[in-house]
């Protein structure tokens, strides 16, 4: 895979813009606007897991759902069967989709290209079919009644949609600070390297095993949180969370944004949650419009959102 | 019983092998892993099903729906394909999904959202008496139509000039080159052929399965496992793949039915395990 986008100054540019704006909105939106930017900034923090790999670790994962759903199921089960708050949850089921990517991973990573893309996809479609028949997970109809977390100690009631954006906002950010110390470390500069040149870097005596695994668990570990957040907002979960072609949304996302840059995961996710949401109001045949978008994007957008406006930097000569 | 559900078995095999060996040929040869496979699988069978309402044989409908389903294909390489045959992984991918958004509501647009049934000629529409069961005759020319394709297949590859040009561009495209073999060309015709196969595999699973939106996502994962466990690129081990896939997933849903939902993927886990590259690496 070829270099992919980084420039720290704009990358932190953007997202401050894009915090700003979702503040905003927040702020003077109604009910229906807060929910849906709620559900934009968990749908970028999912879109940024995939970045991650995908761009610093050269893994398209298109079986990443399955983590989505495994913490989205971990809180719900914690939280009702267990009543572990799901304030705690949300820490507990991170912790369970590490510990079941760290497995997966240590068998998967090393894949090449085509080969780990179709493995991501069955095992992520097993866990699909596996959930649409478990009792435990409530099989087709899901788990209803899974709380938002309670931090009435300090005085805030998340119910609220206001509220619950700025929480998930506040995790964005973190998720934001983390994944870009972790490109800027190290890990982040040994997976570029991997990913250029596998071979040389085993030769020299990197551990690109390892390397693989910690990226694969880390982009695991943010998109179970991705899934905790997203069954607090919507207080439910069905199996359709988990279906593949999540995963290859979530991959549209990041190429309409931009690979690589971490901001473009998330610029891209609210380009295509939007488009989506408002052209499935306006015509009947959306999906074949969007299909379509899809392979123009593919096919003509080398850079996504992020190439364009870097593109326009340097034309007003910044 | 066990011969009925061995044929069953078999039955569903031959049918995921005509998916598969499409999937296989076509990766084998542009390293591309198409996942509109199941779309053209879909468009295959409700073409099949036009035919057949209008013209009322389901002969006809045998014989033209692999046609323009490979006329479709043709169609796709010419637009798509041939452009991103040296981009990433990634973009190959994302093209192809693209691809299922576009067959799924143009399926749905054209023909609506209903389910359909064709129904098998009057030929094959009886049962047959085998060791004293009764099993119908279709499902015994399914297996047929398998082997058949099979056979076309693997004496078009081995033995005649062209297969030879097809393996060479496969095995190594830039001295096929140098030896003045179009890839290009064989690319194209080779790319087509594969999806006439999931067009004829629509077609001929039609009576039995029935034809209605959403067919597509059904078999794309199958299919895919499939080629996985077989090893991409290579005809046997799209062959041995379908019958492994095939026979334990008839098999797994008859004996333990609790877990015949994951049997497959867990047969694949252990494949992997054990052959990264699959049983038949090229």
């Amino acid at each position: 895979m070829r270099a992919v986008n980084y420039n720290p100054k704009l990358r932190l540019q953007i997202i401050i813009i894009l915090v700003v704006l979702s503040i905003i909105f927040n702020v003077f939106g109604g009910y229906f606007t807060r929910f849906f930017i709620a559900e934009i900034i968990i749908l970028s923090i999912f879109a940024i897991s995939l970045d991650f790999i995908a761009s610093r670790g050269g893994m398209v994962s298109l079986g990443h759902a399955m983590f989505l759903g495994i913490g989205a199921y971990s809180t719900a089960i914690l939280s009702i069967n267990y009543g572990i708050p799901s304030f705690y949850s949300t820490f507990f089921s991170i912790f369970i989709g590490i510990l079941i990517a760290l497995f997966i991973g240590y068998f998967i990573v090393l894949l090449d290209g085509i080969f780990f893309i179709m493995v991501t996809l069955a095992l992520g479609e097993m866990f699909h079919a596996w959930v649409f028949t478990s009792e435990l997970l409530g099989g087709s109809d899901g788990i209803t009644g899974i709380m938002r977390p309670d931090l009435s100690f300090i005085g805030i009631n998340t119910n609220e949609p206001l509220i619950f954006s700025f929480y998930s906002i506040l995790w964005l950010i973190i998720v934001y600070y983390l994944i870009s110390k972790i490109t800027d470390a190290p890990l982040g500069r040994n997976l570029d390297a991997i990913r250029q040149n596998t071979d040389r870097i085993s030769a020299i005596g990197g551990y690109t095993k390892a390397y693989k695994a910690i990226a694969f668990c880390i982009s695991a570990g943010i998109a179970s949180l991705a899934g905790s957040l997203y069954v607090q907002l919507n207080g439910f979960i069905s199996p359709e969370l988990t279906h593949w072609t999540v995963s290859g949304e979530g991959l549209i996302m990041i190429i309409v944004g931009g690979i690589g840059s971490i901001s473009g995961a998330i610029l891209g996710a609210s380009v295509v949650h939007i488009i989506q949401h408002e052209l499935s109001n306006i015509i009947n045949w959306w999906m074949f419009v969007i299909g379509l978008g899809f392979i123009l994007i593919v096919l003509f957008m080398q850079d996504g959102l992020w190439g364009l406006i870097e593109h326009i930097k340097k034309k007003l000569g910044y | 019983m066990l011969l009925i559900q061995f044929l069953n078995a078999l039955q569903f095999s031959m049918t995921l092998f005509l998916l598969a060996v499409g999937l296989t040929i076509i990766f084998g040869l542009m390293k591309i892993v198409n996942l509109a496979h199941g779309s053209l699988y879909m468009i295959g069978a409700y073409v099949g099903l036009s035919i057949w309402t209008y013209f009322d044989s389901f002969w006809l409908a045998f014989i033209f729906s692999p046609i323009i389903t490979s006329f479709v294909g043709a169609f796709l390489y010419y637009i798509l394909f041939r452009h991103i045959q040296n981009a990433d992984p990634m973009r190959q991918v994302l093209l192809t999904f693209g691809l299922i958004y576009i067959g799924l509501d143009s399926v749905r647009l054209l023909w609506g959202t209903m389910s359909h049934s064709i129904s098998a000629p009057d030929l094959l529409s009886n049962s047959i008496m085998l060791m004293n069961e009764a099993y119908p005759s279709y499902r015994l020319f399914v297996i047929f139509v398998g082997i058949f394709v099979l056979f076309f297949l693997y004496f078009i590859l081995e033995r005649t000039i062209i297969g030879a040009k097809v393996r060479a561009s496969v095995d190594d495209p830039e001295t096929a080159k140098l030896l003045k073999i179009n890839t290009d060309k064989i690319l194209f015709y080779t790319f087509s052929l594969g999806c006439g196969l999931a067009g004829l595999a629509g077609i001929t699973v039609a009576p039995i399965l029935g034809v209605e939106p959403g067919m597509d996502m059904e078999v794309l994962v199958l299919t895919l496992i499939v080629v996985v466990v077989g090893g991409p690129g290579s005809l046997k081990g799209a062959l041995v793949g379908a019958l492994l896939i095939g026979f334990v997933d008839s098999f797994g849903k008859v004996y333990i039915p609790q877990l015949a939902q994951i049997i497959i993927y867990a047969v694949m886990a252990l494949t992997l395990l054990f052959r990264p590259d699959g049983l038949y690496k090229r």
